[in-house]
């Protein structure tokens, strides 16, 4: 009785955990151990910092805790860190600058946009 | 089924626990290196197969300590027959072995949480984060099994047990060692995600965003252990205060003091790219402290109230502890160059400046706690005695700290990230300073002169103010940018931001336990005195008087109380009854006192004594505003929770990353 209770918990437990490597090829792809895309500059996560950083500066001058020149300074040194960065992950999708290309003029202000921009960068105007 | 059979089966899945994290170990490591998706499967199921044989485990024992199978040395050390049936369940953290079996419990169903919820997401920290939670695993079946064995029978079948020790037997001891080991364990899966990004050199945005709610979790759960555990001191320890630098009160809250650092100071790393090395080592320093806070509590080096078992585990956790630091230690410096800061400081006036400061301040608290709390250990190595470092010696160090802490919380809400005006900053200091003025000259007029007690009044309603008025900006903001109604910008300021102003409710919750905490420390007043029947003792307000002496029997103890009738400035206002009762299983008396509470204060009654005569010797004290303490903790909690809630800006941000990372290496 002792004897059979240990041997069933042993080869349940050897079965549950060694399941999957008696079919390697369902599990190769599925979980996946292959790492994501190198980012040894950290580029998607500094452009998700910027764009904080930038929400936040409005906020703070909103609620009086910024001076207005001071404001106008650190927007425009994030807006431009902002575009560095974006522009340094455009060279890492080659794709996306392809799709770039397309064109297309704004309704209003006639300035050239590309296609997956939703607002005019210079007007505002939706697209 | 032979109760020697059970016993068995209960080592065997130790045994097989063991076995199976060993195995996770090597096979999330080789699933990494050799690039297996099979194995990472295979080790992942056995994270899984981990919870299950410690939760069989748990099981067995709770079966063993519910039906009173008396055989089970740690069921004869920790019920007996006529205990309640609630302290007979948490008899399973009353003791070591029980106790290092629920930590291991909880972690194995935190490694399965980690992996549900990353189901079906691609995250290559995953394999060293199950590795390192393996390991600890590994570390404490080693423990179960070779040191500190729950299953172990006695050669014969004991009539009765022992009992849980009476101090125990209370429903704040049912709940708090719950919460402090929650909080103990759930710091492995931030330190772990931490370590797995120095391995895989991925140091930047990821790890710290999806430990952040694990973090919390853990720091909420020590919070609520904190709190228990002061509650229970207040209402079953029987001395009139909640707090008395025992060395297992400051192992809570020493991992507390640096958890608390780091979730400021990855705020910083999280909006700048700054404080990266600091912010790992502040994560390793909290999760190596929760480990220390486990053995202190659980080996007894240190005497205490709470040591109550004393084995040779010491050399077995300084082990772990050795070996966890060198890694991360090793890996540090090989990281290095990885880990340059991305930003400067812009300004000294900043939040950025302020936060440096602060972790400083809680890293000093925590320093000088530790120190005095191993203070004893280390001179039994050098001079051969214990020597005890006392309460005074921490208020001493820690009072100015904490009002150092205190004030720095209203500075820093004043103050802006990254730079702030000096014209501006003047502006958002004067009402605040005005109020804490107007407090202090308040009060002194009504007629508290104690100088420390001013102080730390006036700097309370110095940041509650500045609270209050950042709600107040920021709901006006919000009501001129998006045309909302009062109503709707109060919750949408909460709701569109709710670190920030889950935050800030924190620190309201933080500021009201300061006030009850200043009140009961520094205003306290007591009295002891011997009665006779009919006779009465006087107290700031309140006149007790003393009626008789009633003894009753409980199931498992014989109860003495006194009969009191309370009178507030000469009118009746309640009848109360302090205790003692004595445990003749564990031969041990305990104190249960009669605490009336009101916004103002608390009226704290202990039967000290009674003789042959029929007269009793009262203790009676009288606790100012304590009452906000435990008001504060819970404001606290409530603002942690909002902190809690999940943010869909930040996960959708964190799932654009991923998908562009997955993307790119298409």
């Amino acid at each position: 009785m002792e004897i059979f209770i240990i041997l069933s918990l042993v080869v349940v437990v050897i079965l549950l955990v060694g399941y999957p490597l008696v079919n390697p090829l369902k599990y190769q792809e599925a979980h996946g151990t292959r790492p994501l895309a190198r980012d040894d500059n950290d580029l998607y996560g500094k452009r998700e910092i910027v764009f904080e950083a930038l929400r936040d500066l409005q906020f703070e001058f909103a609620t009086g805790k910024l001076a207005a020149s001071d404001y106008a300074q650190m927007k425009a040194t994030y807006e431009l860190q902002a575009a560095q960065i974006l522009q340094q992950i455009d060279a890492l999708q080659p794709n996306k600058s392809k799709n770039a290309q397309a064109v297309r003029a704004c309704p209003r202000c006639h300035t050239n946009m590309s296609a997956q921009d939703k607002f005019c960068t210079k007007c505002g105007a939706k697209l | 089924m032979a109760l020697a059979q059970i016993a068995e089966v209960g080592n065997l899945t130790l045994a097989l626990g063991l076995a199976v994290s060993v195995y996770v170990i090597v096979a999330a490591l080789f699933s990494q290196f050799k690039q297996r998706g099979e194995f990472f499967a295979s080790a992942k199921h056995g994270i899984y197969v981990v919870a299950a044989l410690a939760t069989l485990a748990v099981a067995i024992l709770e079966w063993a300590l519910i039906t009173h199978q008396f055989r089970f040395e740690y069921v004869a050390n920790h019920v007996s027959s006529d205990q309640p049936l609630l302290y007979t369940i948490s008899a399973l953290w009353g003791g070591q072995e029980g106790s290092l079996l629920f930590w291991v419990w909880l972690l194995s169903l935190f490694g399965a949480a980690v992996l549900i919820q990353h189901l079906g997401q691609r995250n290559h920290l995953i394999p060293w984060v199950i590795a390192f939670i393996a390991f600890t695993e590994a570390f404490f079946f080693s423990l179960l099994i070779f040191i500190s064995g729950p299953f172990v029978l006695l050669a014969q079948t004991p009539v009765e047990g022992i009992g849980l020790n009476p101090l125990l037997q209370d429903p704040g001891m049912f709940i708090h060692p719950v919460t402090q080991y929650l909080g103990y364990v759930g710091f492995t899966v931030p330190f772990a995600f931490a370590l797995a990004a120095l391995v895989s050199g991925d140091l930047g945005y990821d790890w710290i965003r999806t430990t952040r709610r694990w973090a919390l979790f853990a720091w909420l759960f020590l919070s609520l252990g904190l709190l228990f555990g002061m509650r229970w001191a207040y209402v079953e320890l029987g001395w009139g205060g909640y707090w008395g630098w025992d060395p297992v009160e400051n192992a809570a809250l020493i991992p507390w003091l640096t958890g608390t650092a780091y979730l400021h100071s990855v705020m910083i790393q999280e909006k700048r790219g700054m404080l990266k090395v600091w912010n790992l080592v502040l994560i390793m320093l909290t999760f190596l402290l929760s480990i220390l806070g486990t053995f202190i509590t659980r080996s007894g080096v240190i005497q205490s109230v709470h040591a109550f078992g004393v084995s040779s585990m010491g050399p077995l956790f300084l082990a772990y502890i050795a070996a966890v630091l060198l890694v991360f230690a090793y890996l540090l410096y090989l990281r290095l160059d990885k880990l340059q800061e991305e930003n400067r400081l812009d300004s000294l006036w900043s939040r950025e400046a302020t936060f440096l400061l602060n972790n400083l301040i809680f890293l000093g608290a925590a320093v000088a706690t530790l120190w005095g709390t191993i203070f004893p250990m280390i001179s039994e190595i050098v001079v051969g005695k214990q020597i005890t470092v006392a309460a005074p010696f921490f208020n001493q160090v820690n009072g100015p700290i904490f009002l150092a802490l205190v004030l720095l919380m209203g500075v820093c809400t004043l103050i802006g990230w990254r730079r702030a005006s000096p014209q501006h900053l003047v502006r958002n200091f004067l009402p605040p300073f005005a109020v804490s003025i107007v407090t202090a000259v308040v009060l002194f007029v009504g007629g508290l002169y104690d100088v420390y007690g001013l102080i730390a009044f006036a700097a309370s309603a110095f940041v509650l103010t500045t609270v209050f008025l950042e709600f107040f900006r920021g709901t006006r903001a919000r009501m001129r940018m998006y045309k909302e109604n009062v109503a709707v910008a109060h919750v949408q300021l909460v709701n569109k931001n709710r670190r920030r102003y889950g935050g800030y409710i924190v620190h309201i919750g933080v500021m009201l336990a300061v006030i009850g905490i200043v009140g009961s420390s520094f205003f306290q007043s007591s009295l002891q005195q011997n009665l006779a029947p009919g006779e009465e003792a006087t107290l700031g307000p309140y006149t007790i008087q003393f009626q008789k002496l009633l003894m009753t029997r409980e199931s498992n103890a014989q109860v003495i109380g006194a009969d009191l009738i309370v009178f507030e400035n000469g009118k009746q206002i309640d009848t109360m009854r302090p205790q003692k009762a004595y445990y003749p299983a564990a031969d041990q008396m305990t104190t249960e006192v009669a605490v009336r509470t009101t916004a103002r204060d608390d009226l704290y009654l202990i039967l000290a004594g009674w003789n042959d005569d029929g007269s009793a010797t009262l203790k009676v004290i009288i606790n100012p505003l304590v009452v906000w303490l435990w008001i504060g903790f819970i404001v606290f909690i409530i603002g942690t929770l909002v902190t809690m809630l999940p943010d869909p800006r930040e996960a959708k941000a964190r799932a654009r990353v991923r998908a562009e990372r997955v993307l790119v290496s298409a």
